[in-house]
């Protein structure tokens, strides 16, 4: 053995010793006590994913008896105020509960949603304070996290929740609803202003949901005997609909359950369709015997089915799968069935002008004057694509219907007060865009009062970077290092990027034009410019980010995604990635130029860098990284 | 792809604790050792609960759940990061007592081990926290290159780089002592 191989050997030994400490017990059960006193934005969904008409006025008359609950309901829905009361009374005890489910009173019903037992608990017991009253009176209370399932929430407080005070069936009075909040966990209460968000009011015992289209049949037709079951052993998000109405959104992979009660009585058609939109199957349902609908594809087979037990029979014929590959650039828009089981006989006469613009929540939606927009339901077989200019929509995949930015007229009715359009009847382009600039019309565009740093503010606080790593580099000579692109450019154009339904996460492409390639090759489909990849931040329009775009240069420090998944040993995803970027981590990837001083995203990335820099002339931190490319470059010689 | 219905994952993707948990208590030995090594026991259990918080509320954000694992190493190395950038310098001493029990009831091999510990342990608290780290996931962890690469999220040309600077001046420290 050489001296070399003996140090190495003593070294390689030490350092085993090093971390041979002994783990300290209960150290999983402290992180969870901690972990969970903040409960992810994204958390298990107890909450039904089967939608609207489950609780329709007939329905719920029927089923709850408590009308009470109703008018308050409907008070909540139609926007009266709710009532929030000051006057604290005696402090019924919270002795005796479930941890699992912290009731407030022996005869209330505790519903924490996706808020954890200990959070909940402690959430209630901070409202008690105020409002012990209501509190100990309260047929039910339910608590759940403000940011909707399924989505991601920027807000100021990680912990956020609505709880909800019931009054006792039979009881007409106003629903105490109170925001609860804190840095991690419980610590404020304020009285809730204006309508709760609706997956709060889903949860709710008896509550009346918004319903986009009434049940279909009538009030005395019958229910499956089982309920409905979506097994999805595809690797990809499915979306059931009953009758064109979103029923439930299965993962890939996963099996989702509908209720009989939330299903319309007989006949009903279901529809299976992936999330761009494209339907891969549909079935009428008759009458109430069990049903399985079995559909192969090239990705899986989805089972959709009711009966007593899960149906077991051949795989379909591989030879009659569908597809699975799809135009990437499709984007799903909601369509009615192309039997429209139940729906209104004929089409409403009424006729809607609005500008087509795109939208997260529904891929196309139309923009009134009034700024609002309006979800469509188009006719069966309508698709959308992002090409060149904006969103075009497709009849049939075929033929173009209508641009963004087009003024249209369509035909057809409303469904319900403030529902969807049925676009039932003609659509007519009343005036084409001009080029292909997207008409929209921001509703927080920048102005002329708001400082340079204000307005880019308002850009980048929207885009949030997808949390590859948590990696942070001490020196600038180090984030230099690990970049595999470093440029100087500004942000020209944006659009919208891949979507991770079951995470709830958009993504959006923004184009830089390159000023100055630092270090590394830019892998571009277009000469001078790249596509940096980032998350959108929930609730934010890409129209108004559009027109948000800074004119300010950065400093970019990034990771081309093909070989980030080459490196991360997903190789199948390297082509399909090579032509995008990500910033390095979340915050020292890019370095903005504000009036001539350097500027992070994130204020907080001063301090990952050891000597700072927030304020320092942009023209020397530039010259700074070209240094260090350049020293790199002589180490590496 | 020929999956039965009856074979129907019941993955539901959403960040779960007791999903969670499952995963990061199979590796949390393995995270204790890391930490250990780069920060030293006394502070490893809470550097490796922080690391398991900060995973927990950035769970959402793993695309890649097969890359779990060198995602929840690189937050273990950054937490060790900041808790020895925050705690600055510290003094350090060396128990022989602990040195002697590993190295055996020899006396004077427990000498030589002692006292090649203490010029370890002397050289080790003056490696950076980069240095310390790809130490601990090459010889610790036992880990190749290329997945100390993958966990620091460095080209492995630098974790190499690193390592042999790191390996040099402990080497360095080794032959002070024999000289």
């Amino acid at each position: 053995m050489t001296d070399t191989d003996r140090d190495l050997a003593v070294i390689a030994d030490y350092m085993r010793r090093r971390g041979a400490a002994p783990l300290r017990a209960g150290l999983m059960a402290s992180a969870r006590a901690r972990a969970l006193r903040q409960a992810p934005e994204r958390d298990t969904a107890r909450t039904p994913l089967a939608a609207f008409w489950t609780r329709g006025p007939t329905a719920m008359a029927g089923a709850l008896g408590a009308l009470a609950t109703v008018a308050v309901l409907l008070g909540v829905l139609s926007g009266l105020p709710l009532g929030g009361t000051d006057a604290p009374a005696a402090d019924p005890s919270l002795d005796g509960q479930p941890s699992s489910s912290p009731a407030a009173s022996t005869s209330s019903t505790v519903i924490c949603g996706r808020i954890e037992a200990d959070a909940c608990q402690t959430a209630i017991e901070l409202v008690r304070e105020g409002h012990a009253t209501e509190v100990g009176d309260a047929s039910a209370i339910v608590v759940d996290d403000t940011c909707p399932p399924e989505a991601t929430c920027d807000r100021q407080y990680s912990f956020e929740v609505a709880v909800v005070l019931v009054p006792a069936e039979g009881v007409v009075g106003e629903l105490v609803a109170l925001r609860v909040f804190g840095a991690v966990s419980p610590e404020q209460v304020v009285t809730w202003t204006g309508a709760l968000p609706l997956h709060v009011i889903r949860l709710i015992p008896g509550a009346l949901v918004p319903s986009v289209l009434e049940p279909s049949s009538s009030p005395d037709g019958q229910r499956l005997a089982d309920p409905i079951v979506i097994s999805n052993a595809t690797d990809r998000p499915v979306t059931l609909l009953i009758d064109g109405v979103e029923a439930a959104n299965v993962p890939a992979r996963a099996e989702i359950t509908i209720l009989t009660r939330e299903v319309p009585p007989v006949p009903f058609r279901v529809e299976a369709r992936f999330a761009s939109g494209r339907v891969i199957g549909s079935r009428e349902v008759l009458d109430t015997r069990p049903f399985l609908m079995r559909i192969g594809s090239s990705c899986g087979v989805l089972d959709v089915w009711s009966a007593p037990t899960q149906p077991y029979g051949p795989r379909p014929d591989p030879a009659d799968d569908i597809d699975c590959d799809e135009d990437p650039e499709l984007v799903a828009v909601p369509t009615q069935p192309l039997v429209p089981v139940g729906t209104p006989a004929g089409c409403p006469a009424a006729l809607i002008e609005g500008t087509l613009v795109a939208d997260e929540r529904w891929g196309v939606a139309l923009a009134g004057t009034d700024d609002l927009r309006r979800k469509v339901l188009w006719p069966h077989g309508y698709t959308a694509r992002r090409e060149v200019g904006g969103l075009v929509l497709y009849e049939a995949g075929e033929s173009v219907v209508a641009r963004e930015g087009d003024v249209v007229t369509i035909g057809g009715g409303e469904t319900g007060s403030d529902g969807p359009w049925l676009a039932c009847g003609e659509i007519n382009v009343v005036s084409r865009a001009e080029g292909t600039a997207p008409a929209s019309t921001p509703s927080s565009a920048p102005t002329e009062a708001m400082g340079s740093l204000e307005r880019s503010d308002l850009f980048w606080g929207a885009l949030t970077m997808g949390a590859e790593t948590q990696q942070q580099w001490p020196a600038l000579a180090e984030v230099v290092e690990v970049s595999d692109l470093v440029v100087r450019g500004r942000v020209t154009d944006i659009r919208l990027g891949r979507t991770v339904a079951v995470a709830g996460v958009q993504f959006v492409l923004t184009t830089v034009q390159i000023e100055e390639v630092l270090k590394g090759t830019p892998a571009t489909r277009t000469t001078g410019t790249i596509e940096v990849e980032w998350w959108l931040a929930n609730g934010a329009d890409l129209t108004d980010l559009r027109a948000q775009i800074p004119e300010h240069e950065a400093l970019f420090f990034l990771s081309n995604q093909g070989l980030l998944a080459e490196r991360l040993g997903h190789p199948e995803d390297v082509a399909q990635y090579r032509f995008q970027y990500t910033e390095i981590n979340g915050s020292q990837g890019t370095l903005r130029d504000i009036d001539g001083t350097v500027r992070p995203i994130y204020e907080e990335a001063n301090g990952w860098f050891p000597d700072g820099f927030v304020g320092d002339s942009y023209v020397d931190l530039v010259q700074k990284a070209r240094d260090a490319v350049r020293e790199r470059r002589v180490e590496s010689d | 792809m020929a999956v039965e219905a009856g074979e129907v994952a019941r993955d539901r993707s959403r960040p779960v604790w007791s999903e969670f948990e499952a995963r990061a208590t199979s590796r949390l030995p393995e995270c204790h050792r890391l930490a250990a090594a780069i920060v030293g026991p006394d502070d490893a259990a809470d550097v490796v609960q922080d690391a398991l918080v900060e995973a927990w509320r950035a769970l959402a954000g793993l695309r890649d759940p097969n890359a779990f694992e060198p995602w929840l190493r690189s937050i273990v190395v950054n937490r060790c990061r900041n808790h020895l950038r925050g705690r600055g310098r510290r003094v350090r001493t060396i128990q022989l007592d602990a040195a002697a029990s590993i190295a055996g009831e020899d006396t004077g091999s427990v000498r030589l081990a002692a006292d090649q510990s203490d010029r370890l342990e002397r050289a080790f608290h003056r490696l950076s926290p980069d240095h310390r780290a790809v130490l601990a996931l090459r010889f610790t962890l036992d880990l190749p290159v290329r997945d100390v690469a993958l966990t620091l999220g460095v080209p492995e040309g630098t974790v190499k780089s690193r390592l042999n600077a790191a390996i040099t001046r402990l080497r360095s420290a080794l032959k002070e002592g024999s000289t």
